[in-house]
C-alpha cells in the first residue's frame, strides 16, 4: 500500500481518536515537538562542546570570560529557531485557545515543514559548536582577534538560518 | 572621513631630558614610538660610528616595576578576599590629578609596605592552615584510642614486661578476645578492649617477657595488627585535648589576621592609584626600550599624525631647546600606522572594523560605509521598538554615569545607536515587546513581516544588493585612484551592468533587463581573462568568470538572515507575552505574570543582542569587506596614559 493510502485509511478510520484529538492535530504537534527537540538537542551539544573549551581558557585567564562566553553562546541559536517554528505551528493549531481541527494531510504537511530546521538545526549546532571550540582556541592565544574568531562559527550558522527561513515559509504557506 | 595622514618622526635629545620628553609624549598620547634597528641606523650614513649608539638598557627597571605591580595586584586580591570592595556597576572611576599621582608615586615605598604586610599575613595564614591540618589528622588518628589511659610513649618493652596496642577486625574480635583470655588468661597476660571504630576493635595487651613467643604466634594467627604512634607523648585523651586547644588557638589567630586584612581596606585606594601610577611608568619605560642612546644623547623614531605635528614640535621646544626634530612624509611604499578620523556618529562603528582587521594604510577607511549598514541591520534583526527603548536608555545611563572614555565610550555609543535603530525598525514593523503593540492596537508604520514574509524577504535582498553594490563601488574607486580605470570598468562596471540587468528583468521590464544583462555578460566574457596569455585561455577564463554570479546570488540570499533573526526575536517575545497572559488570571497571577514578562523579555533582549550583533558583523566581514577590503595595516598605538582603576586628568582639564 502506498503511504498516501495508508494515511488516507488512517485518516478516515480515526480522524478523531479516543482522546478527542484528530490525527491531523497529532501530526502537527509531532512536527512542533520535532522542531523544538531536535534543534534544541543540537544546541545542547553545540554549547556543551564550546563550553568545555571555554572553561579551559578561563582556567588560564579568567579575564577572557566575556569573549569566550560570546563564542560559547553562538550554537545556542538553533534551539531558539526550533522553538520558533514549533511555536508558529502551535499557534496555527490555536493550541492556547481551544485547538482547531486540521486534516491529516495538513497535519503531515506541517510536520514535514518542521523538518528543515529540526534536522539542519540539530546537525549545524553540533558542528557550529566544534567550530566555536576551535575559535575559542584563537581567543586563548590572540584575544585581539575576536572579530575573526566569531566569523567562523557564524558562517556555519548561515545554513541553520536558511533552514529556519524555509521552515517558516512552508509553515506560513500551509492554509489551515 | 579617512585614514589619518602620518608624519615620520626622528627626535634626538639629551639623556638628561629623556624622562621629561617621554613624559610629555605620554601625556599628549599621540606619538607611536618605533623600534629602531641598530643596523638600520648605521646605514643612514653613520658608518664606523655604530659603536657609539647602543640599545637602551632599561630591562631591569621594567622588570622591577612589573614585580612591584604583581605585588600590588596580590595585595588587592588579598584584601579583596576579606572585604566587599565591589563598586556599584554604575560608579565611574575616581578621577585623580597628575599631581596627586606623582605624590603617590613618591610615597611608593610606604604603600608597597602594605603589600609586604599582605604577603606576611598570607604566609602566616598558610602556616596556620598547615598546622591545622596536622592537628586535625592527629586528632582523627587518636580518636578511636581515646579510652586507652596509658601514655603512648610508655608502650613498648621493659625488662620484664611487654606492652603493645593494636586492632582486630570487628567480625573476629569476639573470637580473638575469647581465645586469648582462654589460653593465656591464667598466666601473666592482660588484655583490655580500648574502644573501636567502624571496622576495627582496639586492644591493649601486657604480658611477661617469657610469654612473648606464644603471644606472637596467636596474634599472627588471629589477624592482630600492631599499631604504634611515634613522637607522641601522653595518653590519647590528653593529646586530643591538646590538639583541641591548639585548634582553638589557630582559629583565634586566623580571626586576628582576617581582622588585620579587613583593616587594610582603607589602603585600597592608595594601592589602586599606585598600581596605575606604576603601570603608566612601566608603559613609558617599555617604550623607552625602543630608543637608542649614546653617552649623552638619545634617538627616538616614531609616527605622529600630521595634524598634531606642529603642536608636538612646539611642546617639545617648550620643554628644552636642546632637541632636534625631523618630520617627513612616509615613503610611497612605506607602511604607516593606521588611525581613523571620523565624525562622532561614525566613531562607534570603528569597533566593528577593529575587531576584524586593520586596513592597509593606503586603502580606504571602511568605517563611514560600515556605519549606516551596521546601524540598519542591527535594528532590523532586533526589530522591536520596546526593546530599542530599553537598550538605548541603559546605554545612555551607563554613558552618563560611568563617564566612559576611549573604547568604553565607543562601545556605549554603539549600543545606544543600536537601541535607536532597534526602536525605529520596531516601529516600522510593528514590534513592541513581542506582540504587545498589536494587542494594544498599535499598527506597524509599514507592514508586519511575519504576515507578509515574501515582501520582507525582497526588502532584505534589496538592502543586501545595495550593500554589495556599495562594496563594488568602493573597490572601483580604489582602482581608479590607483590609475587603473580599466580595471574598475571591467571588474566592477560590467558586473554592475549584468546585475542591474538581472534585477530589471525580474522586476521592471524583461526586455530591457535581458539586453542589459546580456551586454554585461559579453563584456565580462571578453575582459575577465585579460591576464591570460593565449586567446583560448582568455575566453575560457572569461566564460568561467560568469560562474561568479552564484557568488553574488548567495551573498544576496545571505541577507535573508535580517528577516529570520527579526522573526526569532519577535516570536519569542510573543511567546513570553502569552505565558504572562496565561498566568494573569488573579492578582497573584498578575504578580507572577510581571515576573515572567520581566525575566522573559530581559532574556530575549540579551539573546537577541548577541544574535543581531554577530550577524550584523558577519554581513560586514564576509559579504561587504569581501568585495573591497585590503588588510595589512597595523593600528596606531601611541604611547599614552592607560589606567585600570582611576581616571587621570591634567591640571588644566580640572576646571
Amino acid at each position: 500500500m502506498e503511504l498516501g493510502q495508508i494515511f488516507a485509511v488512517l485518516g478516515t478510520a480515526a480522524s478523531t481518536t479516543e482522546t478527542g484529538l484528530s490525527l491531523g492535530q497529532i501530526y502537527a504537534i509531532l512536527g512542533a515537538a520535532t522542531a523544538v527537540v531536535l534543534a534544541g538537542l543540537g544546541s545542547v551539544f553545540g554549547v556543551a562542546i564550546a563550553g568545555q573549551s571555554a572553561a579551559g581558557v578561563v582556567t588560564e585567564d579568567p579575564d577572557k570570560f566575556g569573549q569566550v562566553l560570546l563564542l560559547q553562546a553562538l550554537p545556542g541559536t538553533q534551539g531558539i529557531y526550533g522553538l520558533l517554528i514549533g511555536f508558529i505551528i502551535m499557534n496555527k493549531l490555536n493550541i492556547f485557545g481551544g485547538m482547531i481541527d486540521v486534516s491529516p494531510e495538513t497535519g503531515l504537511l506541517l510536520f514535514v515543514s518542521a523538518l528543515p530546521i529540526a534536522i539542519v538545526g540539530l546537525i549545524s549546532a553540533i558542528y557550529q559548536g566544534r567550530t566555536s571550540a576551535a575559535a575559542i582556541g584563537i581567543i586563548a592565544k590572540r584575544p585581539e582577534e575576536l572579530g575573526k574568531a566569531i566569523t567562523f562559527p557564524v558562517v556555519v550558522e548561515t545554513y541553520a538560518v536558511l533552514a529556519l527561513l524555509a521552515s517558516f515559509l512552508m509553515v506560513n504557506g500551509i492554509p489551515v | 572621513m579617512a585614514i589619518v595622514e602620518m608624519k615620520k618622526l626622528l627626535l634626538v635629545g639629551l639623556q638628561a631630558d629623556k624622562d621629561r620628553i617621554l613624559n610629555a609624549i605620554q601625556l599628549m598620547g599621540n606619538v607611536e614610538i618605533d623600534n629602531i634597528e641598530l643596523e638600520e641606523y648605521a646605514e643612514e650614513g653613520q658608518d664606523g660610528e655604530t659603536q657609539l649608539l647602543e640599545r637602551y638598557d632599561g630591562q631591569g627597571i621594567v622588570e622591577r616595576i612589573e614585580s612591584q605591580l604583581s605585588e600590588i595586584k596580590f595585595a588587592l586580591d588579598f584584601i579583596g578576599r576579606y572585604n566587599n570592595l565591589k563598586r556599584s556597576a554604575f560608579a565611574p572611576k575616581p578621577a585623580v590629578s597628575l599631581e596627586e599621582l606623582n605624590k603617590v608615586r613618591k610615597n611608593a615605598d610606604s604603600i608597597l609596605q602594605v603589600a609586604a604586610t599582605c604577603r606576611k599575613l598570607e604566609q602566616r595564614l598558610t602556616e596556620l592552615s598547615s598546622r591545622e591540618t596536622r592537628m586535625l589528622s592527629t586528632k582523627q588518628q587518636l580518636l578511636p584510642w581515646k579510652e586507652l589511659n596509658v601514655p603512648l610513649e610508655q608502650i613498648g618493652n621493659t625488662l620484664a614486661t611487654h606492652t603493645m596496642i593494636g586492632t582486630v577486625e570487628k567480625g573476629v574480635a569476639a573470637q580473638f578476645e575469647e581465645r586469648m583470655v582462654q589460653e593465656l588468661g591464667a598466666r601473666e597476660f592482660y588484655i583490655q578492649r580500648v574502644g573501636e571504630d567502624k571496622e576495627q576493635v582496639n586492644y591493649f595487651l601486657a604480658y611477661h617477657r617469657d610469654l612473648a613467643e606464644e603471644v606472637d604466634v596467636r596474634l599472627k594467627e588471629l589477624g592482630f595488627n600492631r599499631v604504634s604512634f611515634s613522637n607522641m607523648e601522653g595518653t590519647p585523651a590528653e593529646i586530643i585535648k591538646q590538639c583541641d586547644h591548639e585548634l582553638r588557638a589557630i582559629d583565634a589567630e586566623r580571626q586576628k589576621i582576617e581582622e588585620q586584612a579587613r583593616a587594610l581596606a582603607v589602603r585600597v585606594k592608595e594601592l589602586e592609584i599606585l598600581y596605575d601610577a606604576l603601570s603608566i611608568q612601566r608603559d613609558k619605560e617599555e617604550e623607552g626600550l625602543k630608543l637608542l642612546q649614546t653617552g649623552q644623547a638619545f634617538v627616538l623614531k616614531g609616527w605622529v599624525p600630521s595634524r598634531y605635528a606642529e603642536d608636538f614640535v612646539s611642546k617639545m621646544h617648550g620643554i628644552t631647546s636642546a632637541v632636534y626634530i625631523r618630520l617627513e612624509d612616509p615613503e610611497p611604499d612605506e607602511l604607516f600606522p593606521v588611525a581613523y578620523d571620523n565624525p562622532p556618529l561614525v566613531q562607534p562603528f570603528e569597533l566593528v572594523t577593529e575587531l576584524y582587521s586593520t586596513p592597509h594604510p593606503r586603502s580606504i577607511d571602511p568605517n563611514p560605509f560600515v556605519a549606516p549598514f551596521f546601524f540598519v541591520f542591527f535594528g532590523i534583526m532586533m526589530g522591536d521598538a520596546g526593546y530599542g527603548i530599553v537598550i538605548a536608555s541603559i546605554a545612555y545611563l551607563a554613558m552618563r554615569k560611568l563617564k566612559l572614555k576611549g573604547m568604553g565610550k565607543k562601545l556605549g555609543m554603539l549600543v545606544f545607536l543600536g537601541g535607536i535603530s532597534t526602536f525605529l525598525w520596531g516601529a516600522v514593523f510593528g514590534g513592541w515587546f513581542g506582540n504587545a503593540g498589536q494587542l494594544l492596537g498599535l499598527p506597524p508604520l509599514w507592514f508586519e513581516p511575519a504576515a507578509q514574509p515574501i515582501k520582507m524577504l525582497i526588502f532584505c535582498f534589496a538592502l543586501g544588493l545595495i550593500q554589495i553594490f556599495v562594496g563594488m563601488g568602493i573597490k572601483a574607486y580604489m582602482s581608479i585612484r590607483q590609475g587603473k580605470v580599466w580595471d574598475a570598468m571591467f571588474d566592477q562596471g560590467f558586473w554592475y551592468i549584468t546585475l542591474i540587468g538581472l534585477v530589471l528583468m525580474a522586476t521592471y521590464s524583461k526586455v530591457v533587463g535581458q539586453y542589459m544583462a546580456l551586454a554585461g555578460a559579453i563584456g565580462l566574457v571578453l575582459t575577465q581573462g585579460r591576464h591570460q596569455k593565449s586567446i583560448i585561455k582568455r575566453l575560457l577564463s572569461g566564460i568561467l568568470s560568469l560562474y561568479n554570479i552564484t557568488g553574488y546570488f548567495s551573498d544576496m540570499l545571505s541577507y535573508s538572515r535580517l528577516f529570520a533573526l527579526g522573526l526569532a526575536g519577535g516570536v519569542i517575545g510573543t511567546v513570553i507575552n502569552q505565558l504572562g497572559l496565561m498566568a494573569a488570571k488573579s492578582w497573584i497571577g498578575w504578580i507572577i505574570a510581571i515576573v515572567i514578562l520581566a525575566a522573559g523579555h530581559s532574556f530575549n533582549i540579551l539573546i537577541n543582542i548577541l544574535g543581531a550583533y554577530v550577524h550584523s558583523s558577519r554581513l560586514q566581514y564576509i559579504e561587504f569587506f569581501g568585495r573591497f577590503f585590503e588588510a595589512g595595516g597595523h593600528a596606531f598605538k601611541p604611547l599614552r596614559i592607560k589606567t585600570k582603576f582611576i581616571d587621570v586628568y591634567k591640571e588644566e582639564e580640572a576646571v
